[in-house]
């Protein structure tokens, strides 16, 4: 008898019929799950992006234009972490006034500081500006753990591009590959954008890295007869090597150690606090006395003292993006160092 | 229903795995707790009703955070304080923290400040201004309501940041709200509060408080309650130096079944005028509950703040009400903190 027009059967057929559409759409979410990771800043989010593509959902707390030392933990950032699977945070202290405050009231387990879905850049790579001695706030607002603006290290971003495809690949197995294979073509870019790519064929990133590393680039290629082939960032900033600058806040740290420019003075007298005009009065005379051709400060600061300071040394003011997005030509992580070595070598060469 | 939800947040807390540490680097500190001291020095260098001119210190406060182990957070602030002229100890808030239990959940017992309003949870050295508003000082005490008791707290999933806390708190009797009174049972108090970004310079959070506690009378038992609402705005661009908040609460008490409703409110506005310098401007009105008295407040300051760690302030106060003479004040505060970096609270 056929009953599959009686009530019951007509029951029958819409449980099944909800529980397929409940079961289909649960598999169809998951088969679209995407890593959803949180970064602290936008060079991190940057480099997560190259290395995840459209495998991983990210986004930043806040854009390149702010400064990530006076971020508050605003309760949308909380909101933010409460999905994610991964919490990548710089460290070395650059978040200590809102980290706690944002992973407490996300009240996500996964990203809680220790476990497996937290991480600190800063934990990969080589930390600079480590105080010796007694540390104190006397000294300004320091961080003890060394200077943590390491993005602006182009090394560094080709070790935290590999690290992050290691701990995303941990996180989300099936892409490991995927995010393994993104990396390793972020860091070949990030090597042609450093050396060229002639000489990046010819020896190798990693050990035109070493050389630069042991501070024997130069000599090394001169050696091999290759330094005019020596293009890129690199090949644009050689002539200014040992050049004297002047900086605003000591966030360059990182970006002067790797062309070798030297820091003669900063203006803000210690860390964290404004120039004041016998401090900038000092600054004048130093840029006088070592010829300093650039003074260098991101947006976020006011230009009044730096451009008071160029006027009187007759030296430059280049306002250089720090993040990426703090410009709309620093539009990723390589493009933030075409804009800053742009620009800068330009000042530079400026007579 | 609140006794169900305790026991599934705790059952969720044992639930998970502990959290293992990665940093191998130890030192002989490492498990010391994040230390921060306090200090808090008030002036009066005016003061209309006659009063003596004094410098004395308000409180000096110790504040400790620390991980008690995979589930549990600690955090502690004990001031030593000058109340009526005597140094007392209090402890402000002493409580431990269940923050990653997940589902949105977080559950805190111990001494809390509770989810009442948004100005009197924060400490007396994190306001833009000298003192709590009337209102605040008429309803809930001239430190806030913190009393020991249990909250929970309930982040909805969501782009949108909303959350819901209830806590049952122990009852305090001194509490101007219950005035007195021998309270038949636990306070209850419940807060829900949103956020919104306008954009990345401006954000507002809005949020709505009940709390209420029975209270035995000669006539019979009656219910004392606090309905209020508040809402913060805050301008942050990208540029240092440059900032301006604005907050306002609203606050219906009343002190039992039949009687007069109180009413206050206070509004507050501090801009950034130059790096580090900050002006506040404010207007309180307050009923006193139980009472037929009111009064009124206009307040101007001035900060100086040359780093995180330390400020300058000075402000005058006008206050006006129908039960005591009007009276002009103005005051000074010299503040700082040491040892563990100030949180940047929104």
């Amino acid at each position: 008898m056929d009953n599959r027009g009686s009530p019951s059967a007509q029951v029958l057929i819409m449980k099944r019929l909800l529980i397929t559409s409940v079961f289909g759409m649960l598999f169809a979410g998951m088969a679209d799950a995407k890593l959803t990771v949180i970064t602290t800043t936008a060079d991190l989010a940057s480099l997560v992006k190259e290395v995840g593509g459209d495998r991983v959902q990210v986004s930043s707390l806040i854009t390149g234009a702010r400064d990530p030392h006076r971020i508050e933990a605003k309760p949308s950032y909380m909101s933010k972490a409460a999905g994610a699977s991964l919490w990548v945070a710089i460290g070395l202290e650059l978040e200590v006034g809102y980290e706690s405050a944002i992973l407490d009231g996300s009240r996500n387990p996964k990203i809680r500081v220790g476990a497996p879905g937290h991480v600190y850049a800063g934990s990969w790579v080589k930390v600079l500006g480590i105080p010796t001695g007694q540390v104190t706030r006397a000294q300004g607002d320091i961080h003890p753990y060394g200077n943590p603006h390491i993005w602006l290290d182009p090394y560094n971003g080709r070790i935290i591009a590999r690290k992050l495809a290691d701990k995303m690949g941990s996180l989300d197995g099936g892409n490991a590959q995927f995010f393994d294979r993104n990396a390793e073509s972020f860091v070949k870019r990030l090597d042609y954008a450093m050396f060229g790519a002639d000489l990046v064929n010819e020896f190798g990133g990693d050990q035109l890295w070493a050389w630069d590393n042991a501070g024997d680039l130069a000599a090394t290629l001169r050696g091999k007869n290759a330094l005019n082939d020596l293009a890129g960032w690199a090949g644009k900033m050689l002539k200014f090597r040992g050049q004297p600058v002047v900086t605003y806040h000591r966030s360059w740290t990182y970006f002067l150690n790797r062309f070798d420019l030297k820091v003669v003075t900063e203006l803000e007298p210690k860390p964290g606090l404004d120039p004041s005009p016998g401090h900038v009065a000092s600054v004048i005379r130093t840029v006088q006395a070592n010829r300093v051709k650039v003074i260098i400060q991101e947006p976020f600061y006011s230009t009044k003292n730096g451009q008071f300071v160029a006027e009187r040394a007759g030296s430059n003011l280049v306002v250089l993006p720090g993040s990426v997005g703090h410009d709309a030509a620093a539009r990723d992580y390589i493009s933030l160092f075409d804009t800053i070595i742009s620009r800068l070598s330009a000042a530079l060469g400026r007579q | 229903m609140i006794f169900t939800a305790i026991k599934s947040a705790v059952a969720a807390v044992y639930a998970i795995s502990p959290i293992v540490a990665q940093d191998a680097k130890q030192s002989p500190s490492y498990f010391n707790p994040q230390m921060a001291i306090t200090g808090n020095f008030v002036g009066t260098l005016s003061d209309s009703s006659g009063e003596p001119r004094k410098f004395d210190f308000r409180e000096i406060e110790f504040g400790f955070a620390a991980d008690a182990d995979p589930h549990l957070k600690v955090e502690a602030y004990i001031a030593i304080a000058k109340e009526n002229g005597e140094t007392v100890v209090e402890v402000e808030e002493a409580f431990g923290r269940y923050a990653n239990i997940g589902h949105g959940i977080t559950l805190k017992v111990g001494k809390i400040a509770a989810a009442v309003g948004r100005v009197q949870r924060n400490h007396g050295d994190q306001l833009n201004y000298l003192n709590y508003p009337l209102v605040i000082r008429d309803v809930l005490g001239d430190e806030g309501f913190r009393q020991p008791g249990i909250s929970i707290s309930y982040l909805l999933p969501g782009d949108r940041f909303n959350e819901f806390t209830i806590e049952v708190l122990d009852s305090d009797p001194e509490l101007p709200v219950f005035n007195g009174a021998t309270l038949a049972a636990p306070a209850l108090a419940g807060r829900y509060r949103t956020f919104v970004d306008f954009s990345e310079d401006l954000s507002a959070q809005f949020g709505a408080s009940y709390l209420s506690a029975k209270r035995l009378m000669k006539g019979g038992d009656t219910q004392a309650s606090v309905v209020g609402i508040d809402a913060v705005m805050k301008w942050h661009p990208g540029a240092a130096g440059k900032s301006a908040n604005f907050e306002a609460e609203a606050y219906w008490t009343k002190p039992g079944t039949g009687e007069e409703t109180a009413f206050g409110y206070f509004i507050r506005g501090t801009y950034e005028v130059m790096p580090r310098l900050f002006v506040t401007a404010g207007f309180d009105s307050s009923e006193i509950p139980g009472t037929s008295d009111s009064h009124r407040s206009h307040l101007v300051g001035i900060a100086l703040k040359p780093t995180e760690f330390h400020h300058w302030r000075l402000e005058c106060e006008q206050i006006t009400s129908n039960f005591e003479a009007k009276r002009s004040l103005l005051s000074f505060q010299f503040q700082w903190t040491i040892g563990a970096h100030p949180a940047h609270k929104y």
